[in-house]
């Protein structure tokens, strides 16, 4: 997810820099407002964290490019805005990227604008606001916590994953390049990264809810009306559907582009007989081999993909919630002392 | 970050910051027909590594990680594409990535991490921002070390192989556990340097004496 330089435009890179030092700067100046040096210390504590917490690796037994199996790791943008809020988070993930560019060379130092703009600013800004409406429509307040880090981390992903998508855009010339099928492959792959994101972050959200509460009950939101597991998985729905009809108008562009492909039908031959690449078919494949070099089939692939993400994440935030709830009940029904240790 | 005790911040790590960043934006302007000046941009950086005495085993190292990745990245366009086009667009990734990367691994060489606060003092970025990024690199060495005693630990414990789901349940639990570990620090860190007289802004023994009257 870290963009080098050499893949955007300068001129991309500048415009990407003046929106990121525009939001980190408000993200610093509502801070400044708010908050004791105390607060300082924990958003320089939880960036450390980030950044330590991305060197554990998780395995996905997934064969990508003949690479037997590739693993990933947290971002934690979602995970800072729940912990810190939207502006504290914003600038710790401002510093892990930062620090992660000048003193580990991850991640360009010009193309820095644009990935603060991707993951600190739409990761916390975006994902706050998306963690707080979905926690607003949860009376449960543990449960809401924990579905709205899930559903807001698949979601701040995809919106990374889109707005990389547009940056490229501007960077490369569109009358030779056709960005409906990097746009396709962007959303096909990032809809799997993003559940990985969402079930990292729930599980380390939902341990924490059954460890120490209290550093996630930084500001007491009022709840709304009374909602069960139901409702939740309608909320689900209703996202998928949102993320369906959004996808599908970027999506429009993939004919065009297989349009110019069936002029040249000694290429569609060679693609479709060969061995095949991993990505070139690059959304969900069709059960009927000839749906594949279909229009329609590619710009539904896409939305399809985009549901599959979201209904994947929803089940997860069932999953996640009972378990939260059954522990939390066991932690009540126990009352023993808490401590500070674990099963770690 | 150098370990070496050079120069204290001065004029000189902002030319070295300025250098690199010119190193990358000539890469990036560049188009990729000229491909012989970014030759040259590589053979210079070459040599400012081996002035810098950059071991070579540390860049193999982060070469060899990075390079992959880059080639990947690069790739993505030509695979999304058919083959059809993107090739010189995939060899001008490549090669200004690898520019850039080699440049920010030069800077991160040559210039230590006080200097590099001072600079960016200078440039005026926000103290608030600069005291987080002090506190952040401070702590990232302990949590790590903190990470790779509980890691330590685990594999002590965990005599069976575990299913994927187990290991991914395990790998949560370790990073919930540092979490909670970490802000625990933070308040304790914040309650001992308040006692030593914090009042927020981060200084340095290079910059108190060079501020001192002679």
């Amino acid at each position: 997810m870290h963009i080098p330089d050499g893949f955007l435009a300068p001129e991309v890179c500048l415009a990407c820099g003046a929106a990121s030092i525009a939001a980190v700067g408000w993200s610093v100046a509502r801070l400044r407002d708010q908050i004791a040096e105390r607060t300082v210390a924990l958003t320089g504590m939880t960036a450390a964290f980030i950044f330590a917490g991305q060197m554990v690796n998780f395995r996905v037994p997934i064969a990508f490019l003949g690479v037997p199996a590739v693993s990933g790791h947290l971002m934690g943008g979602v995970l800072a805005a729940v912990l810190l809020g939207p502006w504290a988070g914003c600038v710790a993930v401002t510093i892990v990227l930062a620090m992660q560019a000048l003193l580990f060379s991850d991640g360009g130092l010009l193309a820095l604008g644009v990935n603060v703009l991707n993951m600190a600013v739409i990761g916390t800004w975006g994902g706050y606001g998306v963690f707080t409406i979905v926690r607003r429509m949860i009376a449960d307040r543990s449960v809401g916590t924990v579905v709205g880090a899930v559903v807001a981390s698949w979601l701040t992903v995809m919106a990374a994953a889109m707005l990389f998508c547009v940056e490229l855009g501007f960077s490369v010339d569109r009358s030779e390049f056709d960005l409906g099928r990097v746009f396709s492959m962007m959303v096909s792959v990032h809809s799997l990264i993003g559940i990985g994101e969402a079930l990292i972050t729930g599980g380390i959200v939902s341990f924490v809810l059954t460890q120490r509460p209290d550093l996630l009950s930084q500001d007491e939101m009022p709840t709304g009306r009374r909602s069960n597991l139901t409702q939740i998985a309608m909320a689900g729905l209703v996202v998928a559907m949102t993320v369906a009809a959004f996808l599908a108008p970027f999506a429009s562009s993939a004919p065009d582009g297989l349009e110019a492909v069936a002029e040249s039908r000694g290429f569609l031959d060679q693609a479709s007989d060969g061995p095949g690449f991993v990505l070139n078919d690059y959304a969900i494949p069709s059960p009927l081999a000839g749906w594949n070099r279909s229009p329609w089939w590619q710009r539904v692939s896409v939305s399809l993909a985009g549901m599959l993400g979201t209904m994947t994440v929803a089940v997860a935030a069932f999953l996640f919630a009972k378990s939260v709830r059954s522990r939390m009940e066991l932690d009540t029904e126990s009352a023993g002392p808490q401590s500070e240790g674990g099963p770690l | 970050m150098s370990n070496s005790n050079s120069v204290p911040a001065s004029s000189s790590a902002v030319w070295r910051v300025g250098f690199c960043l010119t190193v990358i934006l000539a890469g990036l302007l560049a188009p990729i027909e000229y491909w012989p000046f970014h030759g040259v941009l590589l053979a210079i950086l070459w040599a400012a590594h081996a002035i810098a005495e950059t071991p070579l085993s540390y860049l193999a190292r982060r070469l060899g990680v990075f390079l992959p990745f880059l080639a990947l990245l690069a790739m993505s366009l030509p695979i999304s594409q058919g083959f059809r086009s993107g090739g010189d667009i995939a060899a001008a990734i490549f090669f200004r990535g690898l520019i850039s990367f080699l440049a920010a691994l030069w800077l991160s060489q040559v210039v230590t991490f006080d200097e590099l606060i001072q600079t960016l003092r200078r440039f005026r970025i926000p103290e608030l921002l600069l005291s987080v990024l002090v506190l952040s690199y401070r702590y990232l060495f302990v949590l790590w070390e903190e990470l790779e005693r509980m890691q330590s630990a685990r594999a002590a414990r965990t005599l069976r192989p575990q299913s994927l789901l187990g290991r991914w349940r395990l790998s949560v639990q370790l990073i919930g556990m540092l979490l909670v570990r970490a802000l625990t620090r933070a308040e304790r860190v914040h309650d001992s340097m308040s006692a030593r007289g914090w009042d927020g802004r981060y200084r340095s023994l290079e910059q108190d004496r060079s501020q001192r009257p002679a």
